[in-house]
């Protein structure tokens, strides 16, 4: 369906005004609004949006529309909870916007960024295993920028291999004999379930998963991928004290509510707190659920947007990930572009359903932070630039039609 | 890409997926929206307390 004329300008100057309505009624209630420093992040995020805006509509005109707005509105209204809740961090994420989006802008502008993949792919992953590791030795459990960048690399890298798969009746030899290659994802993804970071291991496992579905068709290897993702959360719950512990409080968190629990139940007593229309941005007290700025943050939007924010954060990000698949659908010539488009669309998609299932309590938390919206300088990074990607993607649309 | 049913399918998925968590936001903000807001570990609750039994200003 085309899109009609202007939509995406309407739609990124109702997310200005949102977005300016917000910052006022929290600058009125913390008598701020007179203070230049007050409106320093949305001042950024009008510039971002607004210098995007031109240059993709001069560098990239072929482009879906409706990514950028669908992507801009998330990014906005987490600088603003994230402003809400801790200022000091918000500044921290401000300056992240600026430098993600120049770095998406340029991705999604130069056109050999597609072949890149194609031919150092698996350098890239080798790099981006050593930076992993290089962090987890210098800086202990925590990898960053590099668990993000591997997430993002290991996808395209893995869609450029795909692409290279024959026909239904070879699928099966071609991947017997393709054991080795597995290791550069395996080795990575293990890495990052040792250094305890389950969530980010298990988005990655499921998109793989679902482009190898999407690659061959294979029924066969549908029921094997869950066997396989099914054996994995087992050996997860045996090895893993953090996969247990999440389990335990997602099937009864009520018994333990004072304790290992008490994060989601505070979670849910705020989300029931926020209602259907919300207490009304600072209005709400969701600073009293533990590190809500994080991977809690739709917990904060729910207290103070109520149902109403909630739905509407998850209309765009369904938006997204449909557009995404769509893109995929109509480079379905090109298998490379294709799978390329569908795993950059699943990426985000994935990463947020399964943290909102989290937060909702219909899936144990994973601790991956919500793409675009949560805190998170390198997640807002590597959102960007899978955005960017989907973008340079939709653009290649007209040149190779169905 | 091997079949555009695949892709058409997954996309029915992921959409059956977001519809149950928008459901479940659905339902802890009304339907058990009572029983959690009343539970005695709501914090919210003592500022609640606090308020409703200052006594009203006479003058």
């Amino acid at each position: 369906m085309p899109i009609p004329r202007g939509l995406d300008s309407t739609l990124l100057l109702l997310s200005a005004a949102f977005l300016a309505t917000n910052f006022l009624a929290l600058g009125a209630l913390r008598g701020e609004t007179s203070s230049p420093a007050h409106w320093l992040h949305l001042l950024v995020w009008t510039c971002c949006a607004a210098l995007g805006q031109i240059w993709l509509a001069r560098q990239v005109p072929q482009r879906d529309k409706l990514l950028f707005p669908l992507i801009m509105l998330p990014a906005g209204w987490g600088l603003l909870i994230i402003d809400r809740l801790l200022p000091g961090f918000a500044d921290r994420q401000t300056l992240w916007l600026p430098a993600g989006l120049f770095a998406a802008l340029a991705l999604a502008t130069w056109r050999p960024t597609l072949q890149f993949p194609v031919r150092h792919g698996r350098l890239a992953v080798a790099f981006i295993t050593a930076l992993l590791i290089a962090a987890i030795v210098l800086e202990g459990e925590s990898a960053g920028l590099p668990g993000e960048l591997l997430k993002f690399i290991l996808v395209i890298h893995f869609c450029a291999w795909l692409a290279r798969c024959p026909a239904d009746q070879e699928v099966r030899a071609w991947l017997a004999g393709q054991g080795g290659r597995a290791l550069l994802w395996l080795i990575p993804l293990l890495i990052l379930v040792w250094q305890r970071d389950p969530g980010t291991a298990l988005v990655t496992g499921l998109v793989l998963l679902l482009l190898l579905n999407l690659a061959t068709a294979s029924r066969r290897l549908v029921y094997a991928s869950l066997l396989l993702l099914l054996v994995s959360c087992i050996l997860a719950w045996f090895l893993l004290d953090v996969v247990q512990q999440r389990v335990t409080i997602w099937i009864d968190p009520w018994s333990s509510a004072a304790g290992h629990g008490y994060q989601i139940v505070q979670g849910l007593i705020a989300v029931a707190e926020g209602g259907v229309p919300g207490a009304g941005v600072g209005q709400g007290q969701p600073v009293l659920v533990p590190v809500v700025h994080s991977d809690y943050v739709l917990v904060a939007l729910a207290e103070e947007w109520g149902l109403t924010g909630v739905l509407v954060l998850l209309t765009s990000m369904a938006l997204y990930t449909l557009r995404g698949l769509r893109i995929a659908w109509q480079l379905r010539n090109n298998r490379f572009f294709s799978l390329l488009a569908a795993g950059m669309s699943l990426l985000p998609g994935i990463q947020g359903l399964l943290i909102c299932a989290g937060v909702l309590r219909l899936l144990p938390l994973t601790g991956v932070t919500l793409p675009f919206l949560g805190y998170g300088g390198s997640a807002l990074l590597t959102s960007l630039l899978s955005a960017a990607l989907l973008v340079r993607l939709s653009a290649e649309i007209t040149r190779s039609p169905p | 890409m091997k079949s555009a049913a695949a892709l058409r399918q997954l996309a029915l998925l992921l959409l059956l997926c977001y519809l149950a968590v928008a459901l479940a936001a659905a339902w802890w903000a009304t339907g058990a929206r009572g029983g959690l807001i009343d539970r005695d570990d709501n914090p919210r609750q003592e500022t609640r307390t606090a308020t409703s039994t200052v006594a009203p200003d006479e003058s």
